[in-house]
């Protein structure tokens, strides 16, 4: 019997979701430049808003394409982000220097891979 | 099988097709929102779909939303949820919304294969089993004609806190040991089930089951539980956030609302099931398969407990009439 391990094919996904990892990191710091402008939390949460659906996506997707660490490291700064966005929400938000060290030390491990 | 996989990233929906393509003779049709899922689903000519793969975070309608939305018309068909959220809130709500199994992103290509086929499995007893619901049957006047056994775990339709069996064994497996601090399981079973079973026709035995369990969700209203259907007359819950139900107390609560309503078999008689509770036993540190065993334990103390009511009944009535 045959024990399926890896999708056959999934280098092929994986060197997709490669190619498309700039672009995506380009989404976060965008979010996040825009975001360090905002006037006040409930704009801030909102403006964080792409980086916060980016982070998900790549928290999703790559550990299942053999890149587990990025996904782990993505998911620790979305789950950040997410936190801080509802606290704006709440109107009670955190320290944004801390969230935004959260989100550049996720962008330039990324840019690594 | 002919699936609908609804995800907004599209490198998930590349990554399913890869594997259902390469892997299985499954079809697969993708979309990324869950506006795109509904005109695909009306659109559909060619025979609706056999299993649906919801993403939970997406913009606009979210995936418990969706699966919301297709129990409206579509009480059968397998919905898997494939999320990145793990967090208790979203498994409660998926499997209340009515999702039948739950996958967490990153998934393992065994682990999706795994469910695939339990959904499968779930398509195939679908289609050997009733092709007239109870509450169809029941507008319609159309009969439910084909067997039902003892011990066959029915699917209880539009009863709020009621899943399927299946989908309650899965949520319990989903949640990790820490998620299940507090929770408990507890059962109620119908006495005289199987008198019950031998006079009643299989429509009139689907609508009892039907009934009692809709009293015993009432009963369980302002609490924070779901409830299955195991078979042979006997409901398994889940109590969560701390609860620590009182069972017997609580089938006390279910048999006055019993006593209260009327239930009638199409002959016009009339018909007085009642229920006992068993023992509640806390699920705190188990995990996976120890967590099935708990429900086991409980459903088996309720049906323990039927027994010795009817032995104590009829003790009573034969000591009554020899004194």
């Amino acid at each position: 019997m045959t024990v399926l391990t890896e999708i056959p094919g999934l280098s092929r996904v994986r060197e997709h979701f490669l190619d498309l990892l700039p672009e995506r990191l380009e989404t976060i710091a965008m979010s996040l430049q825009a975001a360090s402008h905002g006037v006040d939390p409930a704009q801030i949460a909102a403006l964080l808003e792409p980086a916060d659906i980016t982070l998900h996506r790549i928290a999703g997707a790559a550990g299942s394409l053999k890149l587990g660490d990025l996904g782990a490291h993505a998911r620790r700064a979305e789950l950040e982000v997410a936190a801080y966005r509802f606290a704006c929400r709440e109107s009670d938000p955190s320290d944004f220097n801390r969230v935004a060290a959260e989100i550049e030390d996720f962008v330039a491990a990324a840019s690594a891979v | 099988m002919r699936i609908l996989a609804v995800d907004d990233d599209p490198i998930i929906l590349e990554l399913l097709r890869q594997f259902v393509e390469s892997t299985t003779d499954h079809a697969l049709v993708t979309v990324s929102s869950a506006a795109d899922a509904r005109s695909v689903i009306a659109g559909s000519t060619d025979g609706s779909f056999d299993c649906f793969l919801l993403d939970i975070q997406m913009p606009e309608t979210d995936g418990i939303e969706l699966c919301r939305h297709l129990r409206k018309t579509d009480t059968n068909t397998p919905v898997v949820m494939l999320t990145a959220m793990n967090e208790r809130s979203y498994i409660d709500r998926a499997f209340r919304a009515g999702a039948t199994d739950y996958v967490t992103k990153p998934f393992e290509v065994y682990e999706l294969a795994a469910r695939l086929t339990a959904a499968e499995a779930l398509v195939a007893v679908n289609r050997q089993a009733a092709t007239v619901s109870v509450p169809t049957a029941r507008k319609t006047g159309v009969a439910i004609d084909h067997p039902i056994e003892l011990n066959d775990p029915l699917t209880i339709y539009d009863v709020e806190g009621v899943i399927e069996h299946s989908a309650l064994e899965n949520y319990l497996q989903q949640l990790g040991r820490s998620a299940l601090f507090g929770s408990t399981a507890f059962a109620f079973s119908i006495r005289e089930i199987a008198a019950y079973h031998a006079r009643m026709s299989p429509f009139e035995f689907h609508c009892m089951i039907t009934d009692v369990a809709e009293i015993m969700a009432d009963a369980l209203s302002h609490r924070s539980a779901l409830m299955s259907y195991v078979g042979s007359g006997s409901y398994a819950c889940v109590a969560e956030k701390g609860w620590r139900p009182d069972s017997k107390q609580l089938a006390g609560r279910v048999n006055y609302a019993l006593a209260m309503s009327e239930l009638y078999l199409n002959s016009g008689e009339r018909i007085e099931p009642r229920v006992c509770g068993g023992d509640a036993v806390r699920m705190i540190w188990r995990s996976g398969t120890a967590t099935l065993d708990a429900l086991g334990e409980a459903v088996a103390s309720a049906e323990r407990e039927t027994v010795d009511r009817e032995k104590y009944l009829d003790d009573f009535w034969y000591m009554g009439q020899s004194a």
